[in-house]
């Protein structure tokens, strides 16, 4: 290679690497990345081509050593099919509490379709334990003590067997047995269940209206907006199982059959059971742009001092923070939240 | 020496260099033709053992982009820049060395050669003193990491990827010293010149592909935005 | 001095006695004596992994009963696989037979570089001396395939046997960047590339995935080292890092790894099956292709070995889906060795019985593969007996049953002696018998749900599992007599022609063993590698017929 080549080239790299640092004082948001890489690419094809002769040399050997980039590329981008798409076992953003609008019309009234829709369900859901005939004989039933309810008998139903009182076992789990939560379902696919396996059995007793207000419902409403999280951190639910003694503590200190207790639920996965805070488990950075800890604060701030302040924080959340705005509850829903609310802060 | 090849044996015009080339080769060109390729072949494997490292680096950097973007201004541009012109550098006086190994002009060619190494010293010189700088400030990979100004959270696995990156470079800048200096013995000796310069040529090709590597290293650590 | 005269080579000299005394074998240059080197330390590792492996069906024998702990247990499947797959499976073929026959096959006077070639050997026994001190320390417990963060975590020595594997892998990527610029550079005049022999086109296939996926199992493995040494975290999940990163960097490599194993052994079965049916090969071109088909499929199916990892579901489709293609090469040339056979005029030599055994056995294994990248079966398969039975007739069936018909059919040509041909048919066949008496129960124990790597199992296996065990035996049996008439032929065989089979190959075309340059005079070759007629086979250095010329 003639000497004025190579020391053209050699300057052509320098003045490539003073553009390089330049450019990226400029913000040029996600072209910055684009920009860099191509000029480090036109500096390393002049390092190959000259330097090392690739422009002169056999194409051969030119060949050879791109095919490294190629692999390297497939390497790179299959690996990326996983890493870049594991979904949401990656929480982006704040965590949101579910809003769990109904889609049915009176979801907690049987009909047909919510029988058929609760069968599909159970077939998934309920059969490892009651059996495909909902009988109680399922795989796993004869592991387990008590035995899981026949649903055919309407004998000695823990909570009772009116549709309110299924749906709150659903939605809860019976304490003590191997009877799980099921509020990772919607509430109408808890309903359709519901409906499904009261039709096992003898007819129900009916709901009244108080029933169906103690478990939030207000019958006077096409759609239950039922306030329920979606899932529960990791974290939370081995903390629950570690420490039954403190649920039911909690439960019975703060009235956990209040409509405020219901509301609460919503708050849960990030304030805690009984509002002790706590981190939100096993989930990458989500430092906000002002570094707020993503441990969520005790129950104990100035939110708290009237109700008014409490109705401004829901309202709005607090900006820059992880605490969304939850504007969807009337004035009489946040008293009771409130009054609630505050009840665990003490 | 037992059991040896028969060597064709080549002497030059330039009354210096002598080559043997080996026997199962026709020619002395089909011979250094050969070694060209080999060399292209363990560049290839060099691609894709610092490409592991590029691969890991994209998978994290795409994953936690805040992170990466607080942790790069812990890093020193000036100094990076500062490298990167002392590598470019010393490609350059290293393609003019082995030209001038081809052209017979020893002198030079020693001359060359010589700044290619000073050149590499003075890369592993600010390298250094990034390091230490780095270490004082508990800026250290995985598990030593101690640094509290850094929020993000994971901060510790940029760290890792750039204590590895640039340590895995740093030692193929010593590995290249090395073989600098060795070719720097063989042409004070007259075993390198026109009739013979593979290894000069060879080890150019090395030396080129570490400037390379740093080509991608140094916008990718120090200029992340 | 010139000792490579054209002629006036003393009769009888050949690259055995070439140069006397151990001395002159351990710093030889010669690609012959290296091949061999090479082909001793294997089969001494192979013995060693065998015998793990014996321990391990002992141990399996009764449900409830066993005289080795756990943990024992736990390191002797990881020694088993470990020492099977990076110091014999994948060396086996090509460090052993192709160090000795690539050469002589393009017609050439050595490998292109062969002082980086003997430097291999050593670097191989180096990772092997590793990875062997460790048996001797706190071993390993990790498995073969050291996943984190167990592999992070375990106090057993890992780092000893990451180290022997890092080193060995440089022998097996110098020696595949050796063939690639030999294949390239020292074909002997007329060796053209449709000329060359498919043991050739499979071994050059083999050494551009070596030269590709071995420098990232290099990278895996010191990032392991560090992991454990420094805690950098890439890999570990207490300090951020993802361990399921280390699987997508250790499958990248031992996925091709397995493509390593098994394209040479193709390569031998193509070349044995036109000898011992005396007709040309069918479909050379395809076999050929389908070599590269393999080497390009090979590196982006990885994922096939992490379907319930926990990636994303996005790369569990993708990677089923383009693992359904790798049969499409392998069916290529499975049908045109049986389509070679067909009208042949076959010999049963040993050579050829394996040759059918491989067919056998591989297509079993290789169809198993099938049902395991099916995303919705392999769910339930894996980790089972099923996927251990599935690799082990893909290595052993394909791969070993390649290793044996290869060394017997180049056994004359290595060793200038013929082996006693009764035996080796009796031989064969308790190893291929013996070997479906091993592994094809362990289908039905995986498919019954029996896991793998588990120090006990349910009582219900009890008796599929003893027959495996059994089966063991039937194969050690096998490889013991094996070694008996082998070594006994060295010894005392009848003395070997040039070319006992009738071959066209450029290897038989000079004597048994060859000489110390490979050929008397450089070949000239006008023929393609496979032109058997009816009256013959023509040698490829054959002068040219007057109309093809």
């Amino acid at each position: 290679m003639p000497t004025k080549t190579a020391l053209l080239i050699g300057s052509t790299l320098l003045c490539l690497t003073f553009v390089t640092v330049w450019v990226a004082g400029i913000d040029l948001g996600a072209f910055n990345f684009i920009v860099a890489m191509a000029i480090a690419t036109v500096k390393a094809l002049l390092v190959a081509l000259f330097f090392m002769n690739l422009i002169y040399d056999r194409r051969e050997n030119g060949v050879i050593f791109f095919t490294a980039f190629l692999f390297l590329a497939i390497f790179f981008t299959l690996t990326a099919t996983d890493l870049f798409f594991r979904g949401d076992v990656y929480l982006k953003g704040p965590i949101q509490g579910a809003e769990a609008k109904s889609k049915i019309s009176k979801p907690w009234v049987s009909t047909p379709a919510l029988v058929a829709h609760g069968k599909e369900l159970f077939a998934v859901n309920c059969t490892s334990c009651h059996g495909p005939e909902g009988l109680g004989n399922g795989p796993a039933a004869s592991a387990l003590n008590p035995h899981p309810r026949n649903f055919h008998q309407d004998k000695d139903w823990v909570n009772g067997r009116k549709p309110s009182q299924v749906f709150k076992t659903l939605k809860d789990g019976v304490a003590g047995s191997a009877m799980a939560s099921f509020a990772t379902l919607s509430s109408d696919d808890r309903w359709s269940l519901d409906a499904y396996v009261l039709s096992l059995g003898p007819k129900p007793p009916a709901d009244t209206t108080a029933d169906l207000i103690a478990i939030g419902i207000d019958p006077t409403k096409e759609n239950a907006v039922e306030a329920v999280q979606a899932t529960i951190p990791v974290e939370m639910a081995m903390r629950k199982m570690a420490q039954p003694e403190m649920v039911a503590h909690a439960a019975s200190a703060h009235n956990q059959d209040s409509a405020g207790a219901q509301l609460y639920q919503s708050c849960v996965q990030c304030h805690g059971d009984h509002g002790q805070g706590g981190k939100i488990g096993a989930l990458p950075s989500i430092s906000t742009p002002n570094n707020v800890s993503v441990d969520p604060f005790m129950l104990n701030s100035e939110g708290l001092s009237s109700q008014q302040a409490f109705t401004k924080l829901l309202d709005s959340g607090i900006p820059g923070g992880l605490m969304p705005s939850y504007g969807q509850y009337s004035g009489a829903e946040i008293g009771e939240l409130y009054g609630y609310v505050k009840s665990l802060a003490h | 020496m037992s059991d040896s090849h028969g060597t064709h044996a080549m002497t030059s015009d330039d009354g210096g260099v002598v080559h043997h080339f080996a026997h199962h080769f026709a020619t002395a060109d089909d011979e250094f033709e050969a070694a060209k390729q080999g060399m292209w072949l363990f560049l290839v494997t060099e691609v894709l053992m610092f490409g592991g490292l590029f691969v890991a680096y994209g998978i994290f950097h795409g994953l936690y982009p805040a992170m990466f973007k607080e942790c790069h201004e812990f890093l020193n541009v000036k100094l990076g820049a500062t490298n990167t012109v002392v590598l470019i550098t010393s490609s350059l006086t290293m393609a003019l060395a082995v030209s001038a190994t081809q052209r017979g002009k020893r002198q030079r060619a020693i001359l060359l050669l010589t700044s290619t190494f000073m050149l590499a010293c003075c890369f592993l010189v600010i390298k250094y003193f990034e390091w230490s700088h780095k270490f004082h400030e508990g800026l250290l990979p995985g598990k030593h990491f101690t640094n509290t100004e850094i929020h993000a959270k994971k901060a510790d696995l940029f760290f890792s990827l750039y204590f590895v990156m640039t340590g895995l470079h740093g030692f193929h800048v010593i590995v290249g010293m090395c073989l600098i200096a060795w070719l720097i013995k063989r042409t004070v000796k007259k075993e390198l010149g026109p009739q013979y310069y593979t290894p000069t040529e060879l080890v150019g090709f090395y030396w080129h592909f570490v400037d390379l590597v740093w080509i991608y290293l140094f916008p990718l650590l120090y200029l992340v935005n | 001095m010139s000792n490579h005269s054209a002629t006036g080579v003393v009769h009888g000299d050949n690259y055995l006695n070439h140069t006397p005394g151990i001395w002159s074998w351990l710093t030889t240059l010669d690609h012959k004596r290296i091949g061999v080197m090479y082909l001793f330390t294997v089969l001494s590792f192979f013995f060693v992994g065998g015998v793990f492996a014996l321990l391990i069906r002992m141990s399996l024998f009764y449900s409830g009963h066993h005289f080795i702990d756990a943990n024992t247990y736990n390191k002797f499947f990881t020694y088993h696989g470990a020492i099977m797959v990076f110091l014999v499976i994948i060396p086996a073929i090509p460090a052993a037979l192709g160090n000795f026959l690539v050469p002589i096959m393009v017609g050439a006077k050595d490998v292109a570089f062969p002082r980086l070639n003997l430097f291999s050997y050593y670097i191989y026994c180096a990772g092997a001396i590793f990875a062997t001190a460790a048996l001797f320390m706190r071993g390993a417990d990790t498995g073969w395939t050291f996943y984190t963060p167990y592999s992070i975590q375990t106090s057993t020595t890992v780092i000893l046997v990451l180290t022997g594997a890092f080193i060995a892998g440089f022998s097996s990527i110098l020696t595949g960047l050796n063939f690639i610029v030999t294949v390239h550079k020292l074909r002997a005049p007329g060796m053209s590339w449709s000329r060359l022999p498919l043991f050739i086109w499979a071994i050059y296939a083999t050494s551009i995935i070596q030269v590709l996926a071995t420098p990232v199992l290099a990278i895996t493995l010191m990032l392991l080292i560090l992991e454990r040494v420094v805690g950098i975290g890439i890999f570990d999940p207490a300090l951020g890092g993802d361990p399921i990163l280390f699987q997508h960097f250790f499958w990248f490599y031992s996925h091709p790894a397995v493509y390593i194993m098994i394209l040479p052994a193709m390569g031998i079965i193509s070349e044995v099956i036109p000898v011992f049916s005396r007709k040309p090969i069918f479909g050379y071109k395809a076999i050929a292709y389908s070599s590269f088909g393999i080497a390009l499929i090979a590196f982006i199916v990885w994922g096939h070995h992490m379907f319930v990892s926990g990636q994303s579901e996005l790369a569990n489709f993708v990677f089923s889906l383009i693992t359904m293609f790798v049969a499409i090469p392998t069916g290529v040339k499975t049908f045109s060795w049986v389509w070679t056979m067909a009208r042949g005029s076959i010999h049963f030599n040993a050579p050829m019985l394996y040759a059918f055994g491989f067919i056998e056995l591989f297509t079993i294994g290789g169809l198993t593969g099938v049902f395991l990248a099916t995303l919705a079966i392999d769910v339930h398969l894996t980790q089972t007996y099923f996927v251990v039975a599935h690799f082990h007739y893909v290595m052993v069936g394909g791969t070993l049953m390649g290793l044996l018909a290869g060394l017997h059919f180049w056994f004359p040509k290595m060793w200038g002696k013929m082996y006693d041909e009764k035996a080796s048919v009796i031989a064969s066949t308790l190893i291929i018998l013996g070997f479906n008496v091993t592994f094809f129960p362990q289908f039905i124990l995986g498919l019954q749900g029996m896991p793998r790597r588990y120090w006990d199992y349910l009582p219900e296996f009890q008796t599929l599992n003893q027959v495996s065990t059994v089966g063991s035996w039937l194969i050690g049996a096998g490889f013991l007599y094996t070694a008996w008439y082998l070594g006994k032929a060295l010894m005392s065989g009848e003395k070997a022609p040039s070319n006992p089979w009738q071959s066209t190959t450029l290897e038989w075309q000079t004597s048994s063993p060859p000489p110390f340059e490979n050929f008397l005079e450089t070949p000239i070759v006008s023929h393609w590698a496979y032109e058997y007629l009816p009256e013959g086979g023509v040698p490829q250095n054959a002068p040219a017929n007057p109309a093809t010329a």
